[in-house]
Formats: C-alpha cells, structure tokens, sequence
C-alpha cells in the first residue's frame, strides 16, 4: 500500500484528506507541523508528501528543504489555502502546488500521476 | 485825463503784461496793443468801451471780474485772481491768465488790470501733476491691459499730450516679435470730436474707468489698425529702430528721405507720426507710435522732453507689470506643483488602502478557503458512503464546527468593519477581571502560566459594554499568552488614575521589537501563523469606543505592559478622548 504524508496544521483538512485518501486505497500518515513531520520522516518513509505552508513552528517551505534533503526524489505537493506562494521560487523544488478547495479531484490526480510516471 | 495819470499809462504801455485800466463806471481808459493782438482787432482804439465788451464774457463770469473791480475801488486794496482758464478753440488749447488789480495812485480813479498769460507756467505745473497722477496709477496696475490704456489714455488725452490717437506695440514673451498690442483713439473725425468733448471734461483716472467696461482690448475701434504691426525683433522697421537706438522720442515724416519703410506711414494713413521708445536699462519692451490724424496739428518737439519722461516711467511700469507677471507665473507653477504633490499623495495613500485591501482580501480567502474545502470535502465524503453512518456522523459534526468557524471569522470581520457597537451598564471592572481570569484557567494550565491580580477594592462602578471590554482585554491575554511559549506570569493591576481606570496587563513573554511596536494596531499585522491581525485592532476600537485609549510598553526579552485606561464617567468627551487615544496610539 502506498503512503501517502500530510502535514497540515488544520485538524480539519488532516481529517478530511485522510478520510478521503483512505477511501482510494492509500495509507494515510498525517502530521500536524514540520517538526512532526520530520520525526515522523526518520521512521516512516512516505511514498509521497503533501504540504501546507503557512503552519506554526516550521512552515511548509522550510520542511520542503529537509525532506528533500533526506530523500531527493520524494515527490512532492504543496497544498496552500494561498495562491501568493507560486510565486516565491522555494517553492518551485516541489513538484506540484495545488490551491486547497473542496474538489480534491485534482489533488488525487496529482498523486496519482507522481506516484506512478510511467502511467502517464 | 491829467498829465500825470497819462505819463503812468505811457510808462506800463512799455511792459509785456496786457494792461487795461478802468474808470468807475467800467469804462476803458487806456489798453496797450497786446491785448488788440490777442483779441485780433486792428485798429486798437477801445477807450472808452465797457470792460464787458472786450473781455470774454464766461470769463467776466465766472471769476466775477465786475464786482472785484468794484472792491479795488472801495476799499483800496490791490487783488489778485489767479489761473483764470479760457479755451475758444474746439481741440481744448486752453490759455491760462492770472490778472492783477490796482489803484496806481489814490488820487486817480481808476483800477489797472494787468493780465499776464500763463498758461506755460500752468501747463508745466500741470505736466507736473499728471506724471505724478501718471505714475501714481502705474504703479497701482498690475495688469497689463490696464497698465497699455493708462499709457494710450496719457497719450491722447487733451490735458496730458494730447495726441489723436496713440498704439502700443510690445515685444512678445519670447523676444522675437514686436506686436501691435493695444490702440487709443477714435476712427474718424466725428467721432473725434464727440470723444475729446467727453475727454476734456474727464480726470486720469475717470478715463480710466471706461476701461473696466471693456471686455477686451479687442473692442477698441483700432484695434484692428494695431493688429496689422508685427515685426521680427530682428528685422525691425529703421524708424523704430532709431528710437530705441536713441533711447528717446523721434519724428516720423513721410517726406524724410532717410525713411525708406513707409508701410507704417500707409497703415495709419498720416504723413507724420513720432515714435516713443519703451525701454529700461537694455531691455526693450516696445514701442507707441502716436499721431494726429484728425486736427492735423503739428507735432512740437517742445513736449518731447515731457514725453521722454513719460515714456521712462511708462517702461518702469511694464517691467515692474511683466515681473508681477513672471512671478504670479511662477507662483502659479509652483501651485501647480503642489497640487500634483498632493495628487500624488493622495494615490499613494489610496494605493496603500488598495494594498491593505488586498491583503484584507488574501487573509479573509485563506481564512474562509480552509473551512469550506473542509465543508465541501466532508460533505463529499458523506455523499460517497452514505450509508457509512460512523462516518455521515463524524464528517456532519465536523460540518458543522467548521460552519461555526465561518461565523466567528463573519463576526470578526463586521466588527472590524463597523466598529463595535456598544450598550453601556454601570460595571465593576475587577469582576470583568476576574470571569476573564476563569474563562481562561485552562489555557493557562497548560501552558504553565499563572496569573497575578493586583486590584484596588475601592474602585467606582463605571459604564461599560462588559462583553466587549473582556473582548477586548481577552485579546490582550491572548497575545500574551502566545508570546510566553515557556510559561512565565501575567500581572494584572487596576487603580484610579485621574479620570480614568487604569488596567495593567504586564507579562514576562518575548517582548515586541521596537521595530513592530507601531504596527501592533494595525489591522491585518500579526506575528501568529494564524492570526488575522484583527486581535489588538478591535481591542483598540473598544476601548476608544469607551472614551478610553490603551498605552503599550515593551521591551525584548522582557516583557510587554499593555495599559488601558477606561474613563470613570459617562460624560466622555469625545474628541478629547480621542486625540488623547491618538497620542497614546503614537507613543505605543
């Protein structure tokens, strides 16, 4: 099964991504900041993370850098409430930046295209 | 006729003077030839006419000539009547007398009358006057067309100079052409006459007025006669030339030789004109051509030394009225200037509004995205199971929190926006104080603060919106608390200060760098990942809501003290309150 990793400060989004993600086959690890994100990270390997930006402690664009400091070929989702953020280019090490919104059909096709390139 | 009184008549018959001598019943004993002369009468025996008969009679008249000869004869005592002012010709060439009155000897009954003429002396006293009233009234104008009729008016009036007609021509702004500006004068001879009876009877400054009935120079009659003169500065015809070569009035006529630009003879159809230079130091300002087409009288060189004097105060004028002009020019310019400053200013405030607006914008987006792609998502979810009922419960509830969100944030944004609306009841503070303290135990359970209440006992009921001050202070302890991440202790402190109550709220957090210090009311300025930045803006809008102000101190590392002052009574001024809340505003 693959996992997928959601480090979100708002336990809405958490909830609803993980019920969401779960009900299309994948296994849900969810962290709530950076940091435990980065704990989470030393155990657990990810298949793929989608990230938040704006949370307490370290953002999103800081955790950006030392995930793929630890594994270079980690794909990843920035996934902000914000638009604002395309335009700084830190961003731009990620692999996709999908705006939030209730649709996640987007978001999972975004998933699924970088988990699996061959299928596209 | 005694030999005596004959040999004195004999004797004042050799004098200048017009001498007339007249017996008791007003009876000429003896005239001399000049007053045959003036009178133009040949054959010059008058002795024995009535005075009456031989002077004018408006003169006998108006100066009463009868009954002061009558007085010499009584009482003995010489008179003298001075500027007796006769004018017979239609272009008001005016003779000036002044006439003395005598007894020779008492034993001789008769009167002398010695009639000197005057009239140069009168003429220079009046030369005299009228520059003054001249120059007196330049210096009042600052206009320009006003300024050319007073000197076209000096020009052509009977009592100044006199001339038919007068044209001022000026040098344009930029020095290349010498334009016919302005012209004075009547376009025939009927209209002359009818102009120079209303003229003679008319002060300087009474010509003037008809000036301010003119709604442009362009009304005058000659106004297209003076339009026709434009030159090239550098091209100019020789007789205007000469004129501002010699700095000073010269003659024109047709027949000089030496003219050969007669043009300007043909547009003002006169054989003779004179040219008046004006000028100051080097600068030239123009020229005034002048003539008398109508009466055709010659042009005397004896008023050019007057007319050069006035052609220098006349230039004086223009350079004093193109000064005024170049500096109303440059203040207007610097008006101007002023307005595109203030333009300016005030799109850069408008644009600092668009920028607080946009950002306003991107928080409340953000804000309002988040819930409703939880809404939005959970209710997805609920629609993909339904018959899931775990799950259409969990995802229902979290609906339905998340709804809750939406409104807090909606009443955030109205209070924000319309300020706080408040219902006053008389309130101790302390016990706001101390539910505030209680509401929050939790929080600051965890967080391992604690806090400290200092509260004066004696403190009066005061009127306030009880859910809006813990509003507001709640926000206070809310800042604190976030910027105590280990823990520490809040003081809270409430005493009398004059007029007010003073509430501290002190904390042993991080303290705001001095840099941010003035933002913290700011709408939208937060340091909070979440925060909105609305926290302390509403806070503030509270409590001057109240008639009060908040003061804030802080130092890093240290700690900041927030303290509110509320007013004790209802009666809040205002604006006082207000500019007081300012100031506070500025110190914080």
């Amino acid at each position: 099964m693959e996992k997928v990793m959601v480090v979100d400060d708002d336990e809405g989004i958490r909830c609803l991504y993980e019920q969401v993600l779960t009900d299309d086959g994948y296994e849900v690890i969810l962290a709530c900041d950076g940091l435990e994100a980065v704990e989470i990270f030393k155990k657990v390997k990810p298949n793929i993370v989608i990230l938040d930006i704006r949370m307490p402690g370290m953002d999103g664009i800081e955790l950006l850098g030392k995930v793929l400091d630890m594994d270079r070929k980690l794909p990843v989702i920035i996934n902000s409430a914000y638009s604002m953020y395309k335009n700084n280019f830190l961003t731009w090490m990620a692999d996709a930046y999908i705006i939030k919104s209730s649709d996640l059909t987007e978001l999972k096709l975004k998933i699924r295209e970088l988990l699996d390139p061959k299928k596209k | 006729m005694n030999f005596e009184t004959e040999s004195v008549l004999v004797l004042l018959g050799e004098l200048k003077t017009i001498i007339l001598a007249v017996d008791k019943d007003l009876k000429v004993q003896f005239t001399d030839d000049a007053l045959c002369k003036k009178l133009g009468i040949d054959d010059c025996n008058l002795t024995g006419e009535d005075i009456r008969n031989i002077l004018p009679p408006y003169i006998i008249q108006k100066y009463n000539i009868i009954p002061a000869i009558k007085t010499v004869f009584e009482s003995d005592n010489d008179l003298e009547i001075h500027n007796l002012i006769y004018s017979d010709t239609p272009y008001n060439k005016v003779t000036v007398f002044d006439i003395e009155m005598k007894r020779i000897v008492k034993e001789i009954p008769l009167v002398l009358l010695l009639i000197n003429d005057v009239t140069r002396r009168a003429k220079k006293e009046q030369e005299l006057l009228l520059l003054f009233e001249l120059s007196y009234l330049m210096q009042e104008s600052n206009d320009l067309d006003k300024l050319s009729y007073l000197i076209l008016t000096a020009v052509t009036a009977g009592h100044a100079f006199g001339f038919n007609r007068a044209f001022l021509l000026l040098v344009d702004t930029e020095k290349k052409f010498l334009k016919g500006r302005m012209a004075l004068g009547p376009t025939s001879s009927e209209e002359a006459r009818e102009i120079w009876a209303q003229v003679s009877r008319k002060s300087l400054k009474e010509l003037l007025l008809t000036f301010n009935k003119l709604n442009s120079k362009e009304e005058l009659p000659l106004f297209p006669v003076v339009e026709k003169f434009v030159y090239r500065m550098k091209s100019l015809p020789d007789i205007i030339k000469k004129s501002l070569e010699q700095k000073e009035v010269v003659r024109a006529s047709r027949f000089d030789e030496k003219i050969k630009e007669k043009k300007i003879f043909d547009i003002l159809e006169v054989d003779e004109f004179i040219v008046i230079p004006l000028m100051s130091d080097e600068r030239t300002f123009g020229v005034i051509f002048a003539d008398n087409i109508f009466n055709r009288a010659p042009i005397s060189e004896d008023d050019f030394e007057k007319i050069n004097i006035f052609a220098d105060f006349s230039s004086l004028a223009i350079k004093g009225v193109m000064e005024y002009r170049r500096l109303e020019n440059r203040k207007r310019e610097l008006e101007e200037y002023q307005k595109l400053i203030n333009r300016l200013k005030n799109t850069l405030r408008f644009s600092e509004k668009l920028s607080t607006l946009s950002e306003t914008v991107a928080y409340i987006a953000h804000e309002i995205r988040t819930p409703l792609s939880n809404i939005g998502g959970f209710a997805s979810g609920i629609l993909r199971k339904p018959d899931d009922l775990e799950r259409v419960r969990k995802n229902a509830g979290i609906i339905a929190d998340e709804t809750k969100r939406l409104e807090r944030l909606l009443d955030r944004a109205i209070t924000f926006v319309k300020g706080p609306e408040i219902h006053l009841s008389l309130e101790n503070i302390n016990d706001t104080i101390i539910d505030i303290v209680e509401s929050m135990a939790n929080d600051l359970h965890e967080k391992d603060i604690i806090i400290t209440k200092s509260l004066d006992s004696n403190l009066p009921l005061i009127p306030i919106d009880r859910d809006r001050i813990k509003q507001g202070l709640l926000n206070i302890l809310r800042n604190a608390i976030h910027t105590m991440e280990k823990g520490g202790e809040i003081r809270i402190k409430t005493t009398e200060e004059k007029d007010f109550i003073k509430m501290e709220i002190e904390d042993n957090g991080k303290g705001i760098p001095k840099e941010i210090l003035h933002n913290i009311f700011n709408p939208f300025f937060s340091t909070k990942r979440r925060g909105l930045g609305l926290g302390l803006t509403i806070t503030q809008k509270i409590m001057n809501a109240h008639g009060g102000f908040i003061k804030v101190e802080s130092e890093v590392g240290k700690g900041t003290v927030f303290s509110v002052f509320l007013l004790k009574k209802k009666e809040n001024n205002k604006s006082e309150t207000g500019t007081r809340a300012q100031e506070h505003k500025a110190q914080g």
